[in-house]
Protein backbone atom coordinates (compact mmCIF):
# COMPACT_ATOMS: atom_id res chain seq x y z
CA UNK A 1 0.00 0.00 0.00
CA UNK A 2 2.74 2.01 0.75
CA UNK A 3 4.09 2.18 -2.67
CA UNK A 4 0.54 3.83 -4.20
CA UNK A 5 1.17 6.59 -1.42
CA UNK A 6 0.73 9.77 -3.28
CA UNK A 7 2.98 12.70 -1.76
CA UNK A 8 1.38 15.33 0.65
CA UNK A 9 -1.04 17.41 -0.31
CA UNK A 10 0.49 21.21 -0.63
CA UNK A 11 -1.35 24.17 -0.37
CA UNK A 12 -1.13 26.92 -2.98
CA UNK A 13 0.98 30.13 -2.70
CA UNK A 14 -1.26 32.60 -1.38
CA UNK A 15 -0.34 34.86 -3.71
CA UNK A 16 -0.65 32.85 -7.08
CA UNK A 17 -3.90 32.11 -5.29
CA UNK A 18 -4.47 35.77 -5.17
CA UNK A 19 -3.91 35.89 -8.43
CA UNK A 20 -5.63 33.12 -10.02
CA UNK A 21 -8.73 34.16 -8.35
CA UNK A 22 -8.49 37.90 -9.72
CA UNK A 23 -7.88 36.16 -13.25
CA UNK A 24 -10.96 33.97 -13.39
CA UNK A 25 -13.33 36.67 -11.50
CA UNK A 26 -11.90 39.16 -14.41
CA UNK A 27 -12.86 36.91 -16.82
CA UNK A 28 -15.68 35.90 -15.36
CA UNK A 29 -16.62 39.29 -15.96
CA UNK A 30 -15.50 39.88 -19.30
CA UNK A 31 -17.53 37.38 -20.17
CA UNK A 32 -20.35 37.51 -23.06
CA UNK A 33 -23.72 35.90 -23.43
CA UNK A 34 -23.77 32.27 -24.06
CA UNK A 35 -24.86 31.66 -27.79
CA UNK A 36 -26.77 28.68 -28.60
CA UNK A 37 -25.40 25.42 -29.60
CA UNK A 38 -25.56 25.30 -33.42
CA UNK A 39 -24.05 22.67 -36.18
CA UNK A 40 -20.66 23.23 -35.58
CA UNK A 41 -17.76 23.66 -33.31
CA UNK A 42 -15.24 26.67 -32.88
CA UNK A 43 -12.21 26.05 -30.60
CA UNK A 44 -9.92 29.09 -29.74
CA UNK A 45 -6.05 28.15 -30.13
CA UNK A 46 -3.46 31.17 -29.31
CA UNK A 47 -0.46 29.70 -31.38
CA UNK A 48 2.79 31.67 -30.73
CA UNK A 49 3.31 34.45 -32.71
CA UNK A 50 6.56 33.84 -33.15
CA UNK A 51 5.88 30.32 -34.74
CA UNK A 52 3.57 32.49 -36.98
CA UNK A 53 5.69 34.79 -37.86
CA UNK A 54 8.94 32.14 -38.86
CA UNK A 55 6.75 30.76 -41.32
CA UNK A 56 5.38 33.50 -43.13
CA UNK A 57 8.77 34.78 -43.29
CA UNK A 58 7.56 38.08 -41.74
CA UNK A 59 11.09 38.08 -39.55
CA UNK A 60 13.81 40.84 -40.22
CA UNK A 61 15.30 44.05 -39.37
CA UNK A 62 12.48 46.12 -40.09
CA UNK A 63 11.50 47.13 -36.30
CA UNK A 64 8.01 46.18 -34.90
CA UNK A 65 6.06 48.10 -33.34
CA UNK A 66 4.39 47.45 -29.56
CA UNK A 67 1.27 45.71 -30.97
CA UNK A 68 3.82 42.91 -32.90
CA UNK A 69 5.72 42.17 -30.00
CA UNK A 70 2.87 41.88 -27.39
CA UNK A 71 2.12 38.26 -27.28
CA UNK A 72 4.62 36.30 -25.85
CA UNK A 73 7.54 36.35 -23.68
CA UNK A 74 10.80 34.38 -24.13
CA UNK A 75 13.42 34.58 -21.47
CA UNK A 76 17.30 33.36 -22.89
CA UNK A 77 20.01 31.81 -20.78
CA UNK A 78 22.73 34.44 -21.64
CA UNK A 79 22.96 36.89 -24.61
CA UNK A 80 22.16 35.29 -27.60
CA UNK A 81 19.02 34.03 -29.69
CA UNK A 82 20.83 30.81 -29.76
CA UNK A 83 20.54 30.07 -26.40
CA UNK A 84 18.31 28.10 -23.75
CA UNK A 85 15.46 29.73 -24.21
CA UNK A 86 11.44 29.69 -22.33
CA UNK A 87 8.68 31.51 -23.65
CA UNK A 88 5.08 32.06 -22.22
CA UNK A 89 2.55 34.03 -23.07
CA UNK A 90 3.06 37.93 -22.19
CA UNK A 91 0.96 39.66 -19.57
CA UNK A 92 -1.24 42.46 -18.28
CA UNK A 93 1.30 44.25 -15.28
CA UNK A 94 4.01 41.49 -15.87
CA UNK A 95 7.82 42.53 -14.56
CA UNK A 96 9.84 40.20 -17.36
CA UNK A 97 12.68 40.73 -15.16
CA UNK A 98 10.81 39.16 -11.82
CA UNK A 99 9.12 36.63 -14.73
CA UNK A 100 12.58 35.09 -16.62
CA UNK A 101 14.25 35.17 -12.83
CA UNK A 102 11.55 32.60 -11.66
CA UNK A 103 12.03 30.69 -15.22
CA UNK A 104 15.09 30.09 -14.39
CA UNK A 105 15.16 29.22 -10.39
CA UNK A 106 12.56 26.52 -11.49
CA UNK A 107 14.47 25.16 -14.17
CA UNK A 108 11.94 25.42 -16.59
CA UNK A 109 14.75 28.10 -18.80
CA UNK A 110 17.61 25.33 -18.21
CA UNK A 111 18.20 22.36 -16.45
CA UNK A 112 19.93 21.61 -13.73
CA UNK A 113 19.31 25.19 -12.54
CA UNK A 114 22.75 26.71 -13.89
CA UNK A 115 23.72 28.84 -10.77
CA UNK A 116 21.85 31.54 -9.50
CA UNK A 117 19.87 33.58 -11.57
CA UNK A 118 20.90 36.72 -13.02
CA UNK A 119 19.45 39.90 -11.11
CA UNK A 120 19.77 42.51 -14.06
CA UNK A 121 17.68 41.86 -17.22
CA UNK A 122 17.63 43.34 -20.91
CA UNK A 123 14.42 43.47 -23.16
CA UNK A 124 14.19 43.80 -26.39
CA UNK A 125 12.04 43.15 -29.29
CA UNK A 126 12.33 39.58 -30.95
CA UNK A 127 13.75 38.48 -33.94
CA UNK A 128 10.37 37.14 -34.59
CA UNK A 129 8.11 38.48 -32.62
CA UNK A 130 7.14 39.06 -29.34
CA UNK A 131 9.60 40.32 -25.93
CA UNK A 132 13.03 38.62 -25.83
CA UNK A 133 14.30 38.85 -22.76
CA UNK A 134 18.19 38.54 -21.69
CA UNK A 135 20.89 38.72 -18.74
CA UNK A 136 22.13 41.78 -18.83
CA UNK A 137 22.55 45.19 -17.14
CA UNK A 138 22.89 47.54 -20.19
CA UNK A 139 21.03 49.13 -23.24
CA UNK A 140 23.63 48.02 -25.80
CA UNK A 141 22.38 44.66 -25.61
CA UNK A 142 19.55 44.89 -27.53
CA UNK A 143 21.97 46.76 -30.32
CA UNK A 144 24.71 43.63 -29.71
CA UNK A 145 22.15 41.31 -30.92
CA UNK A 146 20.94 42.89 -33.74
CA UNK A 147 17.47 43.79 -32.27
CA UNK A 148 15.32 46.43 -31.44
CA UNK A 149 14.71 47.39 -28.11
CA UNK A 150 11.31 47.03 -26.98
CA UNK A 151 8.72 49.39 -28.03
CA UNK A 152 7.88 52.72 -25.33
CA UNK A 153 4.02 51.61 -25.84
CA UNK A 154 5.05 48.01 -24.85
CA UNK A 155 3.09 47.87 -21.66
CA UNK A 156 -0.15 49.20 -23.01
CA UNK A 157 0.01 47.10 -26.08
CA UNK A 158 0.08 44.07 -23.89
CA UNK A 159 -2.90 44.86 -22.13
CA UNK A 160 -5.03 45.74 -25.24
CA UNK A 161 -3.72 42.41 -26.65
CA UNK A 162 -4.32 40.62 -23.67
CA UNK A 163 -8.13 42.02 -24.33
CA UNK A 164 -8.19 41.06 -27.72
CA UNK A 165 -6.83 37.16 -26.35
CA UNK A 166 -9.73 37.30 -23.59
CA UNK A 167 -12.12 38.68 -25.73
CA UNK A 168 -11.86 35.91 -28.48
CA UNK A 169 -11.97 33.11 -25.74
CA UNK A 170 -15.28 34.50 -24.68
CA UNK A 171 -16.69 34.90 -27.87
CA UNK A 172 -15.53 31.35 -28.80
CA UNK A 173 -16.18 29.46 -25.10
CA UNK A 174 -15.38 25.42 -25.32
CA UNK A 175 -17.89 23.45 -26.50
CA UNK A 176 -19.87 26.51 -28.38
CA UNK A 177 -21.09 25.41 -31.72
CA UNK A 178 -20.42 28.30 -34.73
CA UNK A 179 -20.51 28.24 -37.83
CA UNK A 180 -17.18 28.71 -39.93
CA UNK A 181 -18.74 31.73 -42.29
CA UNK A 182 -20.91 32.71 -38.78
CA UNK A 183 -17.06 32.73 -37.10
CA UNK A 184 -15.45 34.42 -39.62
CA UNK A 185 -17.98 37.90 -38.86
CA UNK A 186 -17.72 37.01 -35.08
CA UNK A 187 -14.07 37.07 -34.90
CA UNK A 188 -14.27 40.50 -36.93
CA UNK A 189 -16.49 41.56 -34.51
CA UNK A 190 -14.24 41.05 -31.94
CA UNK A 191 -11.44 42.75 -33.84
CA UNK A 192 -13.32 45.94 -34.60
CA UNK A 193 -14.57 46.09 -30.67
CA UNK A 194 -10.67 45.79 -28.99
CA UNK A 195 -9.47 48.35 -31.68
CA UNK A 196 -7.52 45.39 -33.75
CA UNK A 197 -9.43 46.81 -37.44
CA UNK A 198 -6.65 46.68 -39.54
CA UNK A 199 -6.16 42.91 -38.99
CA UNK A 200 -7.54 40.43 -41.45
CA UNK A 201 -9.69 37.25 -40.65
CA UNK A 202 -8.46 34.20 -42.67
CA UNK A 203 -10.18 30.63 -43.30
CA UNK A 204 -8.42 27.75 -44.25
CA UNK A 205 -9.08 24.25 -44.17
CA UNK A 206 -12.42 23.32 -43.83
CA UNK A 207 -14.20 20.42 -45.49
CA UNK A 208 -17.18 18.43 -45.00
CA UNK A 209 -14.46 16.58 -42.80
CA UNK A 210 -13.15 19.31 -41.25
CA UNK A 211 -15.78 21.23 -40.42
CA UNK A 212 -15.04 22.86 -37.08
CA UNK A 213 -12.54 25.56 -36.57
CA UNK A 214 -9.79 26.17 -34.36
CA UNK A 215 -9.12 30.21 -34.30
CA UNK A 216 -4.88 31.28 -33.76
CA UNK A 217 -3.63 34.97 -33.19
CA UNK A 218 -0.84 36.69 -35.15
CA UNK A 219 0.29 39.80 -33.97
CA UNK A 220 3.02 40.01 -36.08
CA UNK A 221 1.18 39.96 -39.06
CA UNK A 222 -2.24 40.83 -38.19
CA UNK A 223 -4.18 37.75 -38.64
CA UNK A 224 -7.26 36.11 -36.74
CA UNK A 225 -6.73 32.42 -38.37
CA UNK A 226 -9.75 30.39 -38.35
CA UNK A 227 -8.84 26.57 -39.23
CA UNK A 228 -10.98 23.48 -40.00
CA UNK A 229 -10.13 20.78 -37.80
CA UNK A 230 -12.51 17.69 -37.04
CA UNK A 231 -15.88 17.35 -34.78
CA UNK A 232 -14.62 17.46 -31.32
CA UNK A 233 -17.40 14.01 -31.45
CA UNK A 234 -15.20 12.05 -33.21
CA UNK A 235 -11.75 13.15 -31.52
CA UNK A 236 -13.54 12.19 -28.17
CA UNK A 237 -15.07 9.13 -29.40
CA UNK A 238 -11.80 7.90 -30.99
CA UNK A 239 -9.77 9.07 -27.82
CA UNK A 240 -12.78 7.18 -25.70
CA UNK A 241 -11.87 4.00 -27.83
CA UNK A 242 -8.13 4.36 -27.01
CA UNK A 243 -8.17 4.72 -23.80
CA UNK A 244 -9.66 0.92 -23.41
CA UNK A 245 -6.53 -0.20 -23.61
CA UNK A 246 -4.66 2.95 -22.56
CA UNK A 247 -3.60 3.84 -25.63
CA UNK A 248 -0.85 0.62 -25.50
CA UNK A 249 -0.87 -2.52 -27.91
CA UNK A 250 -1.77 -5.34 -29.18
CA UNK A 251 -2.21 -3.10 -32.41
CA UNK A 252 -5.26 -4.71 -33.63
CA UNK A 253 -7.17 -4.38 -30.22
CA UNK A 254 -6.28 -0.76 -30.31
CA UNK A 255 -7.63 -0.30 -34.05
CA UNK A 256 -10.80 -2.20 -33.57
CA UNK A 257 -11.54 -0.49 -30.20
CA UNK A 258 -10.99 3.22 -31.90
CA UNK A 259 -13.07 1.83 -35.28
CA UNK A 260 -16.29 0.37 -32.79
CA UNK A 261 -15.78 3.59 -30.42
CA UNK A 262 -15.96 5.91 -33.59
CA UNK A 263 -18.49 3.80 -35.21
CA UNK A 264 -20.80 4.17 -32.59
CA UNK A 265 -20.42 8.01 -32.37
CA UNK A 266 -21.83 7.92 -36.22
CA UNK A 267 -18.31 8.45 -37.96
CA UNK A 268 -18.70 4.86 -39.93
CA UNK A 269 -17.01 6.68 -43.20
CA UNK A 270 -13.57 7.25 -41.05
CA UNK A 271 -11.11 4.31 -41.03
CA UNK A 272 -8.32 4.17 -38.45
CA UNK A 273 -4.58 3.15 -38.88
CA UNK A 274 -1.10 3.58 -36.55
CA UNK A 275 1.89 4.91 -38.21
CA UNK A 276 4.43 2.56 -36.67
CA UNK A 277 3.69 -0.84 -34.81
CA UNK A 278 4.32 -1.13 -31.09
CA UNK A 279 7.37 -2.91 -30.05
CA UNK A 280 8.65 -4.18 -26.79
CA UNK A 281 10.59 -1.24 -25.82
CA UNK A 282 7.55 0.87 -26.71
CA UNK A 283 4.61 -1.06 -26.12
CA UNK A 284 2.27 2.30 -26.15
CA UNK A 285 1.18 4.85 -28.82
CA UNK A 286 1.74 8.78 -27.63
CA UNK A 287 -1.42 10.14 -28.85
CA UNK A 288 -3.94 10.56 -31.97
CA UNK A 289 -3.78 12.20 -35.29
CA UNK A 290 -6.54 13.18 -37.57
CA UNK A 291 -6.32 13.30 -41.54
CA UNK A 292 -9.41 15.01 -42.88
CA UNK A 293 -8.63 14.41 -46.39
CA UNK A 294 -8.31 10.78 -46.32
CA UNK A 295 -11.25 10.36 -43.37
CA UNK A 296 -8.28 8.65 -41.21
CA UNK A 297 -7.56 8.67 -37.40
CA UNK A 298 -4.20 7.40 -37.29
CA UNK A 299 -2.32 5.87 -34.10
CA UNK A 300 0.79 8.34 -33.38
CA UNK A 301 4.12 8.21 -31.44
CA UNK A 302 6.27 5.95 -28.85
CA UNK A 303 5.43 5.79 -25.82
CA UNK A 304 6.05 3.53 -22.63
CA UNK A 305 3.13 2.12 -20.30
CA UNK B 1 -5.68 37.52 -0.21
CA UNK B 2 -8.82 39.54 -1.08
CA UNK B 3 -10.90 40.28 1.65
CA UNK B 4 -14.59 38.18 2.07
CA UNK B 5 -17.97 39.06 2.98
CA UNK B 6 -19.01 35.47 2.35
CA UNK B 7 -18.99 33.55 6.05
CA UNK B 8 -16.92 30.03 5.87
CA UNK B 9 -20.14 28.40 6.83
CA UNK B 10 -22.09 29.61 3.92
CA UNK B 11 -23.18 26.52 1.71
CA UNK B 12 -21.81 25.75 -1.66
CA UNK B 13 -25.24 25.61 -2.98
CA UNK B 14 -26.08 29.32 -1.70
CA UNK B 15 -22.96 30.58 -3.16
CA UNK B 16 -23.52 29.07 -6.67
CA UNK B 17 -26.48 30.41 -6.75
CA UNK B 18 -25.79 33.63 -5.38
CA UNK B 19 -22.52 33.29 -8.50
CA UNK B 20 -24.81 32.19 -11.49
CA UNK B 21 -27.19 35.47 -10.65
CA UNK B 22 -23.85 37.37 -11.32
CA UNK B 23 -21.93 37.45 -7.91
CA UNK B 24 -18.71 37.19 -8.55
CA UNK B 25 -17.82 37.73 -5.23
CA UNK B 26 -19.48 34.50 -4.62
CA UNK B 27 -17.53 32.94 -7.14
CA UNK B 28 -14.38 33.82 -5.60
CA UNK B 29 -15.39 32.12 -2.51
CA UNK B 30 -16.16 28.96 -3.99
CA UNK B 31 -12.39 29.65 -5.77
CA UNK B 32 -11.05 29.94 -2.57
CA UNK B 33 -12.69 27.35 -0.54
CA UNK B 34 -11.94 24.50 -3.55
CA UNK B 35 -8.87 25.54 -5.34
CA UNK B 36 -6.57 23.80 -2.54
CA UNK B 37 -8.12 20.31 -3.38
CA UNK B 38 -8.31 20.60 -7.20
CA UNK B 39 -4.54 21.80 -7.21
CA UNK B 40 -3.72 18.60 -5.40
CA UNK B 41 -6.33 15.91 -7.51
CA UNK B 42 -4.52 17.55 -10.82
CA UNK B 43 -1.16 16.95 -9.22
CA UNK B 44 -1.78 13.63 -8.09
CA UNK B 45 -3.32 12.50 -11.97
CA UNK B 46 -0.50 14.36 -13.66
CA UNK B 47 2.75 14.16 -11.15
CA UNK B 48 3.40 17.69 -12.33
CA UNK B 49 2.66 21.01 -9.82
CA UNK B 50 2.88 23.57 -12.66
CA UNK B 51 0.62 21.93 -14.58
CA UNK B 52 -1.75 21.36 -11.82
CA UNK B 53 -1.75 25.27 -10.68
CA UNK B 54 -2.45 25.85 -14.79
CA UNK B 55 -5.14 23.68 -14.72
CA UNK B 56 -6.89 24.54 -11.45
CA UNK B 57 -7.51 27.84 -12.84
CA UNK B 58 -9.10 25.89 -16.06
CA UNK B 59 -11.01 24.05 -14.22
CA UNK B 60 -12.73 27.04 -12.58
CA UNK B 61 -12.95 29.10 -15.99
CA UNK B 62 -14.77 25.47 -17.27
CA UNK B 63 -16.82 25.23 -14.23
CA UNK B 64 -17.91 29.06 -14.59
CA UNK B 65 -18.55 28.15 -18.44
CA UNK B 66 -20.78 25.01 -17.55
CA UNK B 67 -22.44 26.44 -14.60
CA UNK B 68 -25.77 25.73 -15.28
CA UNK B 69 -25.07 22.11 -15.20
CA UNK B 70 -23.84 21.76 -11.69
CA UNK B 71 -24.80 19.09 -9.49
CA UNK B 72 -24.75 19.48 -5.88
CA UNK B 73 -23.86 16.23 -3.65
CA UNK B 74 -23.92 16.64 0.19
CA UNK B 75 -24.42 20.21 -0.40
CA UNK B 76 -20.60 20.33 -1.87
CA UNK B 77 -19.92 21.40 -5.18
CA UNK B 78 -16.75 20.00 -4.77
CA UNK B 79 -17.24 16.55 -6.07
CA UNK B 80 -19.12 17.85 -9.76
CA UNK B 81 -15.45 20.17 -9.95
CA UNK B 82 -13.57 17.06 -9.89
CA UNK B 83 -15.45 15.60 -12.19
CA UNK B 84 -14.74 19.07 -14.56
CA UNK B 85 -11.27 18.73 -13.56
CA UNK B 86 -11.32 15.03 -14.76
CA UNK B 87 -12.15 15.95 -18.17
CA UNK B 88 -9.83 18.97 -18.51
CA UNK B 89 -6.74 16.54 -17.13
CA UNK B 90 -7.73 13.97 -19.86
CA UNK B 91 -8.08 16.59 -22.52
CA UNK B 92 -4.70 18.00 -21.56
CA UNK B 93 -2.96 14.30 -21.98
CA UNK B 94 -4.53 14.24 -25.37
CA UNK B 95 -2.26 17.37 -25.80
CA UNK B 96 -6.40 18.94 -26.74
CA UNK B 97 -6.62 22.69 -27.81
CA UNK B 98 -9.19 23.49 -25.33
CA UNK B 99 -7.23 22.60 -22.13
CA UNK B 100 -3.84 24.44 -24.09
CA UNK B 101 -5.82 27.46 -25.02
CA UNK B 102 -6.91 28.04 -21.04
CA UNK B 103 -3.36 26.86 -20.07
CA UNK B 104 -1.85 29.49 -22.12
CA UNK B 105 -4.40 32.68 -21.05
CA UNK B 106 -3.36 31.21 -16.96
CA UNK B 107 0.07 31.39 -17.52
CA UNK B 108 -0.10 34.48 -18.65
CA UNK B 109 -1.28 35.26 -15.32
CA UNK B 110 0.90 33.67 -13.24
CA UNK B 111 2.58 35.57 -10.71
CA UNK B 112 6.53 35.86 -11.23
CA UNK B 113 6.94 35.56 -7.31
CA UNK B 114 10.62 33.59 -6.21
CA UNK B 115 11.03 30.28 -5.58
CA UNK B 116 13.07 29.06 -3.01
CA UNK B 117 15.15 26.53 -4.19
CA UNK B 118 14.16 24.14 -1.31
CA UNK B 119 10.94 24.49 -2.14
CA UNK B 120 11.86 23.31 -5.94
CA UNK B 121 13.35 20.50 -4.45
CA UNK B 122 10.69 19.64 -2.71
CA UNK B 123 8.46 19.70 -5.17
CA UNK B 124 10.69 17.64 -7.75
CA UNK B 125 10.82 15.44 -5.10
CA UNK B 126 7.05 14.93 -5.17
CA UNK B 127 6.80 14.98 -8.82
CA UNK B 128 9.15 11.80 -8.95
CA UNK B 129 7.09 10.13 -6.20
CA UNK B 130 4.34 10.68 -7.88
CA UNK B 131 5.07 9.47 -11.35
CA UNK B 132 6.46 6.16 -9.34
CA UNK B 133 3.50 6.03 -8.10
CA UNK B 134 1.23 6.81 -11.28
CA UNK B 135 3.07 4.09 -12.72
CA UNK B 136 2.34 1.90 -10.80
CA UNK B 137 -1.62 2.61 -11.01
CA UNK B 138 -0.92 1.92 -14.91
CA UNK B 139 -2.31 -1.45 -14.73
CA UNK B 140 -5.89 0.38 -14.09
CA UNK B 141 -7.61 1.30 -16.74
CA UNK B 142 -8.07 5.40 -16.54
CA UNK B 143 -11.85 4.73 -15.10
CA UNK B 144 -10.60 2.84 -12.67
CA UNK B 145 -8.01 5.28 -11.70
CA UNK B 146 -10.34 7.94 -11.28
CA UNK B 147 -12.84 6.22 -9.03
CA UNK B 148 -9.48 4.87 -6.45
CA UNK B 149 -7.93 8.78 -6.77
CA UNK B 150 -11.43 10.10 -6.16
CA UNK B 151 -12.18 7.38 -3.27
CA UNK B 152 -8.82 6.77 -1.90
CA UNK B 153 -6.69 9.52 -1.70
CA UNK B 154 -9.36 12.25 -2.25
CA UNK B 155 -11.76 10.88 0.24
CA UNK B 156 -15.04 11.00 -1.59
CA UNK B 157 -17.94 8.85 -0.38
CA UNK B 158 -18.70 6.28 -3.37
CA UNK B 159 -21.84 9.09 -4.03
CA UNK B 160 -19.66 11.93 -4.37
CA UNK B 161 -17.48 10.16 -6.94
CA UNK B 162 -20.70 9.03 -8.61
CA UNK B 163 -21.57 12.87 -9.35
CA UNK B 164 -18.26 13.72 -9.91
CA UNK B 165 -17.50 10.68 -12.95
CA UNK B 166 -21.13 10.95 -13.92
CA UNK B 167 -22.02 7.73 -13.09
CA UNK B 168 -24.29 5.39 -10.89
CA UNK B 169 -23.19 4.54 -7.60
CA UNK B 170 -23.31 0.98 -8.58
CA UNK B 171 -20.16 1.36 -11.32
CA UNK B 172 -18.51 3.55 -9.13
CA UNK B 173 -18.08 0.64 -6.45
CA UNK B 174 -17.67 -2.00 -9.11
CA UNK B 175 -14.88 0.25 -10.71
CA UNK B 176 -13.04 0.73 -7.05
CA UNK B 177 -13.38 -3.18 -5.89
CA UNK B 178 -11.68 -3.87 -9.65
CA UNK B 179 -8.99 -1.43 -8.84
CA UNK B 180 -8.68 -3.03 -5.71
CA UNK B 181 -8.28 -6.44 -6.70
CA UNK B 182 -5.83 -5.61 -9.55
CA UNK B 183 -3.41 -3.28 -7.31
CA UNK B 184 -4.12 -6.19 -4.49
CA UNK B 185 -4.05 -3.03 -1.89
CA UNK B 186 -5.58 -4.93 0.42
CA UNK B 187 -8.58 -2.09 1.71
CA UNK B 188 -10.90 -4.08 3.41
CA UNK B 189 -14.74 -3.61 2.95
CA UNK B 190 -15.32 -1.89 5.87
CA UNK B 191 -13.33 0.75 5.27
CA UNK B 192 -15.95 1.20 2.50
CA UNK B 193 -15.68 5.47 2.34
CA UNK B 194 -19.48 5.71 1.84
CA UNK B 195 -19.52 7.88 4.38
CA UNK B 196 -18.63 10.62 6.13
CA UNK B 197 -18.45 12.59 3.18
CA UNK B 198 -15.42 14.25 2.05
CA UNK B 199 -17.02 18.08 3.00
CA UNK B 200 -17.12 16.18 6.53
CA UNK B 201 -13.51 14.96 6.67
CA UNK B 202 -11.75 17.68 5.23
CA UNK B 203 -14.19 20.75 7.54
CA UNK B 204 -16.26 22.30 4.61
CA UNK B 205 -13.36 21.55 1.60
CA UNK B 206 -11.25 24.90 3.37
CA UNK B 207 -8.08 24.90 2.88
Amino acid sequence: MNDLMPPKERDLDPVRLAAMKRLILDRVAAERPVRRRRARVVALVLVPAAMIGAVAGYAGTRAKTAEQVADMVTCYQSPSVSAPAFGFPSAVDQDLAAACRRAWTSGALAWPVPGPAPSSWVACSGPEGGAAVFPGDHGATCESLHLEPLPPDYAGAVARFSALRGDMAASFPDGSCVNPSDAETQARTVLERDGFAAWRVTATGFSEAAPCAAVSLDPVNGVAMLSGIVEPALSDAAMGGAERTSFCGPEATMLSDIRDAIIAAGFEDWTVTADHAPSAQWPCYAGLDFDPATRSVILKGHATR
Amino acid sequence: MDGSRFSGSAADADLWRSATDGDREAFGELFERHAGRIYNFCFRRLADWTIAEDLTSAVFLEAWRRRRDVRMAHDSVLPWLYGVAGNLIRNHRRGGRRALRALSRITAERSPGPDPADEVAARVDDERRMREVLARMAVLRDVEQDAFVLCVWQGLSYREAAVALGVPVGTVRSRLSRARARLRVGIAEDEDPSEPSASERHGSGVR
